[in-house]
């Protein structure tokens, strides 16, 4: 073991208070009172965040803190490290983790209130939390795995967490088997580094990329796109988004901090984190633009006819998180990271708003009973729409320019590119106004006795709204891109770990293309207002909707989940059950006792014989094996 | 003299609680049990402090064949020791919680059972080795017959009986043809390693030790004799043979196998390596087709086994820690799933899935350590499952890409069934009468302890590697 200076102290703290916040439900989960379980679990997490501040402050400029603790996994020439390395990549990160997270944490003492597992909740969110740090923390991608599987363990377990509604379980369920499969490709990228490398430590890895690209160019292609097989299941992507809709089944909180700020964004993360190894693999990369485009773009037109406000903000993660990928696989991964940042802050404070107007309305979630909230609901109001106007991307709040910088680096690549990163910008400028006026503006559709009950929420739910709008506003300045004669500070800083492309376009253009998707989102702003609050337009029916192909066709989101069921989930279960009645029971039974009724038998005429049995057995043994050697060599 | 001890808390106890009759034979077991385990402790500590092989006893016994009584235990000895002993005071504290007919018999079978299991991992001999292998089978024979429950329990009891048991003549064949290869009979285990075989030889031998080793792991195509026999046996029994009795063999596999035939491994090693690593599918397969929640935990057993069995056949450093270390995981693992399986037969009398429903509301201790044994079957990280898997697996993609791809579809199946199934036992709205109180007591001290270990080995699992790695060292690097 390594000397343990301060250093190894703060950073090993800042995964373990959480945990020790996790373990202390147990001791104390059910004794003490709500306010003090809630005060305690977010003290866990914002002591958390402080420190997180104080690594922040200690990061050598040019490099990172290595911290070694123990060997975790040890064998011949196989070590994984339990190891953390805290670089400007992973110390934004755990700021950005501990510091939502705090505001959620106190936001949810609030939404939480009176529930009957309020102190398992914040238990769960607790142990989240720990396996988030541990994720970005780690140095070695197998410590990176655990965490990974770990923020997946605790996104079943808060999506399941009304456990006695069944299609609430059912969900939590499609959340990790989905991101099983993920996994499993992801685990098989990662036997193939260390088949390849010998090592899991980012650090090595980094070192040696080029030598392995140099002995064989289609290994590090294999490994990437492994890796970005797992980030889909992880982040929502295509193929395997489907189970980030149904995750909406857990308490809005947990929508709002595992749905939508952190734990969706580990894909993200995980490809800046290997930055090395995906700019030798052309191929993911042209592979990841397109699952990156083909997600945003499919995710925002589903958006466009969901009723239900939770529905609507998940899409748009997956929308949003489909730009982050596509901004990636061209190789702009400061603007991918940026995007990242301030989605979190305004996708956090949508869903938070979201979950202020759910508690509100005692419950009501379908946005075709809502209308005029504004009057009633002025905080939730307000914060609200700075989010709205964040996401939809108008100047100057943070969405604006952390999109901008995405359509900019994406025209530097290709116009067409940068067509269809703007066409998905339209479609978010869509749904989300869409929704922002039939909550909140336009007439009230609901029942004069509902209406009069609707309420403000509590100022501790409140606060953290404050904090993100504020957040969501001014998050843009920490990388004001050279066209408004900003330093893009955080792209500066993000230097050490990731290596920069060249990807700028002259400013004229830039202004040109700036110009264009303003102008665009505003007109689509005004003809929304046209539509829902002039006219009152109201989405239809369900009935009716099941009349109209292409709306039903996207209501029912592309039909996705039919086909996995048809194509996956019922063949495989079919399957198992056949091998049961027809191999196991019909052969490997029948054959094994048939031997047996044999060898009875026959010891039976050969009973005469000394050491008859040993003989016929060997006999029955050796014909077994060939003939099992015989259906091997035939299958 | 340790080593013998070993033997001899269980063997001695066995007598005394037949003798003392059926008031104190659950005390008596218990204290036995936990004596083993204390001694086995020590000894490991004992071992880690010097570093020294722990010798036990080395008496003449037939010198005419060349047979000695002889015992020690290494690293690899001293883990499988661990192993034994641990699921032995497992298995008797889930005992604990039911009645039993002629109870002091049942006690002290198993008292016996642990005795012989214990001799096969220190014998130094390799008669005395098939002796104790096959002296298991007595004991396992009479507590499947007399305790079982199964509509035909004769059948199945004969089954298991008769098959595992001419598996293992076969192993005989082998083992007297090894010990008399040079004329002169000499059994010892330094002899046979001393032996220069033919290939031809060597290929014969790894057939007909494989032949009896696939039976008792076991996997496919010579484990039907398992899921019925684990289903039938009483939980505390099945626990037995899944976390010890299949040690026996993927113990023996890395003793008398890997070291003894190179040549015939490294033919056809890759061959069983993918029959196991097949086997894993299919097990995971069967698992998922099963509505009798003991008779799925038998086939996750099963593949997990198959998973060892395809690690040793690696035959590399790497690959014989991973199967070390899954050994150890698998016999925790496996013990809290059966015992979940024992828990919920005793508020229903039923292993069926469908009879159980929203369990979780009454009994959330239970539900919360039900879901560690149940993460830790399906390998997350920071349980020791992820650990052996992880270790396994890697090693398997460098020696065999479609053993690796086959053994690892699991992961995703396995999280299927565990899911499917915790869903349906534990959540939602209860659906059912039953006796639902939580767990109390010896259970819940039980339960909790096999759900630290998971957890602490998940975390710190070095200790195992370390403990094994003279005896991997002294194999490989000779």
């Amino acid at each position: 073991m390594a000397s343990f200076d301060t250093t190894h102290i703060i950073s090993l703290l800042v995964p373990l208070l959480p945990l020790a916040g996790f373990f202390g439900y147990f001791l104390y989960g059910d004794k003490l009172s709500e306010s003090k379980v809630g005060t305690l679990a977010s003290g866990w997490v914002i002591l958390s965040f402080l420190l997180s501040l104080v690594l922040f402050g200690q990061i050598p400029v040019d490099g990172a803190i290595q911290v070694n603790y123990f060997n975790w996994m040890q064998a011949g020439s196989f070590t994984v490290p339990f190891a953390f390395q805290i670089d400007q990549l992973s110390v934004i990160m755990m700021m950005l983790v501990t510091g939502v997270g705090s505001l959620i944490h106190i936001y949810s003492i609030g939404y939480m209130h009176g529930d009957n597992g309020f102190s398992r909740f914040f238990a769960y969110l607790n142990l989240f939390i720990f396996f988030m740090l541990l994720l970005v923390m780690a140095n070695n991608y197998v410590l990176m795995f655990a965490g990974w599987e770990g923020v997946g363990l605790c996104s079943y377990l808060l999506i399941g967490f009304w456990y006695k509604n069944p299609e609430y379980s059912a969900a939590a369920n499609k959340a990790f088997i989905v991101n099983r499969i993920g996994d499993l490709f992801m685990l098989y990228g990662l036997y193939m580094i260390f088949k390849h490398f010998g090592t899991f430590v980012y650090s090595d890895i980094n070192g040696m990329a080029q030598s392995v690209f140099n002995a064989d160019t289609a290994i590090i292609g294999i490994i990437t796109l492994l890796l970005f097989a797992g980030a889909t299941g992880k982040s929502a992507q295509i193929p395997l988004h489907t189970w980030l809709p149904d995750a909406m089944a857990g308490p809005t909180p947990v929508s709002a901090l595992i749905h939508a700020a952190t734990m969706v964004t580990a894909g993200i993360y995980l490809i800046i984190r290997s930055n090395v190894l995906f700019a030798l693999a052309p191929l993911t990369n042209e592979i990841i633009v397109i699952i990156g485009l083909a997600t945003t773009l499919v995710a925002g037109m589903i958006a466009l006819k969901q009723n239900d406000i939770k529905k609507v903000l998940a899409y748009s993660t997956v929308s949003q998180l489909g730009l982050m990928f596509f901004a990636l696989g061209v190789g702009a991964y400061a603007a991918a990271f940026f995007h990242l940042l301030t989605h979190a802050f305004f996708k956090a404070l949508l869903f938070l708003g979201a979950g202020s107007v759910i508690h509100g309305m005692h419950g009501e979630q379908d946005i075709r009973k809502m209308g005029g909230l504004s009057g009633k609901m002025k905080y939730t109001h307000i914060t609200f729409l700075i989010a709205v106007i964040a996401i939809i991307a108008l100047p100057p709040l943070s969405g604006f320019f952390s999109k901008d910088y995405i359509l900019a680096s994406v025209f530097g690549k290709s116009p067409v590119l940068w067509f269809f990163g703007a066409l998905s910008g339209l479609l978010t400028a869509f749904y989300m106004m869409r929704l922002y006026l039939l909550v909140f503006k336009g007439k009230s559709r609901m029942p004069e006795a509902d209406a009069a009950k609707i309420h403000e929420s509590p100022s501790v739910m409140l606060m953290p709204l404050y904090v993100l709008a504020g957040l969501s506003a001014l998050g843009g300045f920490m990388n004001i891109p050279s066209i408004f004669g900003g330093s893009q500070w955080l792209e500066n800083f993000l230097k050490p770990v990731v290596s920069l492309s060249e990807l700028h376009i002259d400013h004229g253009t830039e202004w040109i293309l700036m110009g264009i998707s303003t102008v665009l989102v505003l007109g689509i702003v005004f003809w929304t207002y046209n539509m829902y609050v002039k006219k009152n337009d109201v989405p239809e029916s369900d009935a009716v909707l099941a009349t109209m192909p292409f709306a039903n066709f996207l209501n029912r989101k592309f039909y996705f989940d039919e086909f996995y069921d048809a194509v996956f989930s019922q063949p495989l279960l079919k399957f198992s059950t056949f091998i049961q009645k027809w191999i196991e029971t019909s052969i490997v039974d029948k054959v094994t006792d048939s031997f047996g009724m044999l060898s009875f038998f026959l010891s039976g005429q050969v009973r005469k014989l000394q050491n008859g049995h040993i003989s016929f057995y060997l006999f029955a043994m050796v014909l077994g094996i060939l003939g099992i050697l015989t259906i091997f060599i035939l299958l | 003299m340790g080593v013998l001890l070993t033997l001899l808390i269980p063997f001695i106890s066995a007598i005394l609680i037949l003798l003392a009759g059926k008031n104190t034979s659950q005390k008596l077991a218990v204290m036995s049990t936990a004596a083993s385990v204390v001694v086995t402790g020590i000894l490991t500590a004992m071992y880690f402090k010097d570093g020294a092989v722990i010798a036990g006893v080395d008496w003449p016994w037939v010198s005419s064949m060349g047979i000695r009584f002889h015992l020690e235990a290494d690293g690899v000895s001293l883990l499988l020791l661990l192993i034994s002993n641990v699921v032995a005071l497992i298995s008797i504290y889930v005992s604990l919680g039911d009645n039993y007919k002629n109870v002091h018999q049942y006690y002290a079978l198993i008292l016996m059972m642990q005795a012989f299991m214990n001799g096969v991992f220190v014998a130094q001999d390799l008669i005395l080795y098939y002796i104790f292998w096959e002296l298991v089978l007595i004991p396992a024979y009479f507590l499947l017959l007399g305790w079982g429950r199964h509509d035909k329990i004769r059948s199945v009891t004969l089954k298991f009986f008769l098959y595992t048991f001419l598996g293992s003549l076969l192993m005989l064949v082998g083992i007297i043809w090894l010990g008399s290869y040079n004329g002169t009979p000499d059994f010892s285990l330094n002899a046979i390693y001393g032996l220069s075989l033919t290939t031809n030889t060597q290929i014969a031998v790894f057939a007909a030790f494989m032949i009896a080793y696939a039976i008792k792991t076991p996997f496919f195509p010579f484990h039907s004799w398992m899921a019925d026999t684990y289903t039938a046996a009483p939980a505390p029994v099945t626990i037995l043979f899944s976390g010890v009795m299949s040690k026996m063999a993927l113990y023996s596999i890395f003793r008398f196998v890997l070291p003894v035939v190179p040549d015939a491994i490294a033919t056809y090693g890759p061959f069983v390596m993918q029959l196991a690593a097949f086997s894993v599918l299919y097990a995971s397969l069967m698992a998922l087709a099963q509505k009798d929640i003991k008779r799925m935990f038998a086939y996750v057993s099963m593949a997990h086994v198959g998973l060892i069995v395809a690690a040793l056949m690696i035959n590399n450093i790497e690959g014989v820690h991973g199967a070390l270390m899954f050994m150890a995981v698998h016999a925790i693992v496996t013990s809290g799933l059966f015992f979940t399986a024992q828990i919920l037969f005793r508020m229903k009398g039923t292993h069926d899935i469908y009879s159980f429903g929203g369990i979780r509301q009454y009994m959330p201790v239970f539900a919360g350590l039900y879901m560690v044994v149940l993460f830790a079957s399906i390998g997350l990280p920071l349980t020791n499952g992820f650990i052996g898997e992880f270790m396994i697996l890697t090693a398997l993609l460098k020696a065999n890409t479609l053993a690796m791809v086959l053994a690892s579809i699991s992961i995703v199946i396995g999280a299927v069934y565990m899911l499917l199934t915790y869903r349906k036992v534990m959540l939602g709205q209860d659906n059912t009468s039953g006796n639902f109180s939580d767990l109390q007591h010896n259970d819940k001290f039980l339960f909790l302890s096999i759900a630290f270990v998971i957890i602490f080995m998940g975390i710190y699992s070095t200790w195992i590697t370390q403990l094994c790695d003279n005896t991997v060292l002294n194999i490989f690097q000779p």
